[in-house]
């Protein structure tokens, strides 16, 4: 049986994971849906908060409530995910959720080794030869002018999850952008 | 005096060395304060300080600790009216994208700091950006950095930005109004910087926009209510009072001291104990905390430590930027290694003695040192290194290198352009 291993998380989650469960083929396959609570942010803010004199016990009682806002915010991502797989997954596809906290990157590698996943699913936020974003009034932009010359081709920057993920992870690693992609066939 | 003399140094120099270690390590988790009181003992027992000079610290720091309780509560109501989750919904709310939402928290961090003091930008305001970062479910990363550094890069502009800025301006008794038009370019300078070099940074975290065409999720914050109105409406009154006090050349505890009082009387018309937010809202050890290191740094002075430095910073005929880049290089050193609060009390009694004409622009490249250096912190001093092994004992595992990366390439180039900025507008005379 195929594991898919699928990182879930931002704010184009629910397109993300109508373009996963539309383009793979799920016969004979268990899906892991899998979010990671960043701990850097956490320990981001416990060092500048820790660090301030007569301030320990404010800080770690909020670093608590963070962590679990974190990870509430994840468990119903997951929970959306869940109940979203479940309705477009043929019936009796194993479906699993699982929650992380760590570095991201790490943790979608060490959740892949665990799992014994044969695909890690990640997904880019915006569709590089989609049209450029609305401006800040929600009215579209204009395209961008012809240039003369060699092609121009729209270039995305990779998140350094992503680029992680690709150079450690012990399987396939398949990268689907969310939303509407212009040039989709 | 019990001490042979030149002994004096060496044992001064051990019981600072000694409460530095245990502030920094806080083992099971001792408190501050506990270690500053010991020190003030050990400091009486060797003679290096004696009942008078005990009294005279109190005098001197008293406005500054009122000062602070004063602000601990109005922040504190504020919080709990729901003024800081107001205003990170709006941010939210103006920003469509990733960098623009950054440069945004960090023009709020800046507000913050600069109006309320960087413990409010860290303590209050980043937990309220977190939550409301994790909403957008956006990577919270690149906005929590922005919130912890724009909390040392803009606590440069008004005596109540930052501890050290209240502690220099009541001893060397800087006006408010000169203090703040020296330090607001650096602060501009510095914070501009900070943006710049974290939009760089973090390119690659930021989303292009933030949320799905036709599906804003951004929140609308907390709900108008009474109470976050009142708190919001005597929150305003109490700054503008602050400024008014400060143009008259007035202290400012008074004010600080009223304003709790009304946001007190404010929350407790909205149903909430006085007593508990007191209780929540001000860290008390604080106070024993920064009187223990005044006392403590005077005992210091008193061994002859301070004099040292003194020499090291003053006696040498350096050219103006070196002498400022120097002064603020140790002050920044000095804050990683140890804190910036003894840096500062160390720095005030070595520049005693620096020539009249000199002092200001001296005091304000030590400012800049020792608010913008500890942001170094994150990339590897003892009180880090300590940190982190405490995390990791919960089993949270820290990528020192990305620590290292951020801090590193931000800190000086922040570090640098508040100097530049402090040397262009004549704080070289």
């Amino acid at each position: 049986m195929r594991r898919v291993l699928v990182a879930v998380s931002g704010l184009l989650f629910r397109e993300f994971l109508d373009r996963v469960l539309g383009q793979l083929s799920w016969s004979n396959a268990e899906l892991d849906l899998l979010h990671i609570v960043d701990a850097r942010p956490l320990r981001e803010f416990g060092l500048a908060a820790g660090n301030l004199p007569g301030r320990a016990g404010q800080a770690s009682e909020r670093l608590r409530r963070m962590g679990s806002l974190g990870a509430e915010a994840g468990q119903k991502m997951l929970s959306e995910a869940e109940v979203i797989a479940g309705h477009r997954l043929p019936a009796g596809t194993p479906i699993n959720r699982r929650q992380r906290t760590g570095v991201p990157e790490h943790e979608i590698v060490a959740a892949a080794y665990e799992t014994g996943a044969t695909l890690i699913v990640l997904g880019a936020a915006e569709d590089p030869a989609g049209p450029p974003p609305p401006d800040r009034h929600g009215r579209p932009r204009p395209e961008p002018p012809h240039h003369e010359g060699p092609p121009r081709f729209p270039r995305r920057h990779l998140s350094p999850t992503v680029r992680f993920v690709v150079d450690h992870a012990p399987c396939d690693v398949l990268l689907l952008y969310a939303g509407k992609l212009r040039t989709a066939t | 005096m019990l001490l042979v003399p030149g002994a004096g140094a060496v044992v001064g120099l051990a019981v600072f060395l000694a409460v530095m270690a245990v502030v920094i390590a806080r083992p099971r988790g001792l408190n501050e304060a506990w270690p500053a009181a010991g020190g003030v003992a050990a400091f009486l027992l060797l003679g290096l300080l004696n009942a008078g000079d005990i009294v005279g610290v109190g005098r001197e720091t008293a406005g500054v600790l009122l000062f602070l309780a004063g602000m601990m509560v109005v922040s504190g109501a504020a919080e709990q009216a729901g003024v800081f989750a107001w205003a990170a919904s709006f941010t939210a709310r103006v920003s469509g994208s990733g960098p623009r939402l950054l440069v945004n928290v960090f023009l709020l961090g800046a507000l913050v700091t600069a109006l309320l003091s960087l413990d409010v930008t860290v303590i209050i305001l980043t937990p309220v950006i977190y939550a409301t970062v994790v909403a957008l479910r956006i990577d919270p990363l690149p906005y929590l950095y922005a919130c912890t550094f724009v909390a040392n890069t803009g606590s440069l502009i008004f005596p109540m930005s930052n501890l050290t800025n209240l502690l220099v301006v009541n001893r060397l008794n800087f006006p408010f109004w000169r203090f703040a038009g020296a330090m607001a370019f650096p602060n501009l300078a510095a914070v501009a910087a900070n943006i710049v070099v974290f939009l760089w940074l973090f390119r690659d975290r930021l989303p292009g926009r933030l949320s799905p065409p036709g599906a804003r999720e951004t929140g609308g914050g907390p709900a108008p209510t009474p109470f976050l109105r009142a708190a919001a409406g005597v929150l305003a009154l109490v700054l503008c009072a602050l400024f008014v006090a400060g143009l008259a050349d007035r202290p400012l505890w008074p004010v600080a001291i009223g304003g709790a009082v009304a946001l007190l009387v404010v929350t407790r018309a909205a149903g909430t104990p006085v007593a508990q937010t007191m209780f929540r809202a001000v860290s008390w050890p604080l106070f024993v905390f920064v009187w223990g290191m005044a006392a403590i740094v005077r005992g210091v002075e008193h061994a002859g430590l301070t004099q040292e430095l003194a020499r090291v910073l003053l006696g040498r005929p350096h050219g103006a930027l070196e002498s400022l880049a120097l002064t603020t290089g140790v002050a920044a050193l000095g804050a990683n290694l140890f804190n910036n609060i003894p840096m500062t009390l160390v720095m005030l009694s070595v520049l005693a003695a620096a020539a009249p004409g000199r002092v200001f622009g001296l005091a304000a490249a030590a400012l800049i040192g020792a608010n913008i250096g500890p942001a170094l912190t994150t990339a590897g001093s003892l009180a880090t290194i300590i940190w982190l092994s405490l995390v990791r004992r919960q089993g949270l595992e820290v990528p020192a290198l990305e620590y290292l990366r951020v801090a590193v390439i931000t800190v000086p180039l922040v570090l640098a352009a508040a100097l530049a900025a402090l040397a262009l507008e004549g704080g070289l005379r």
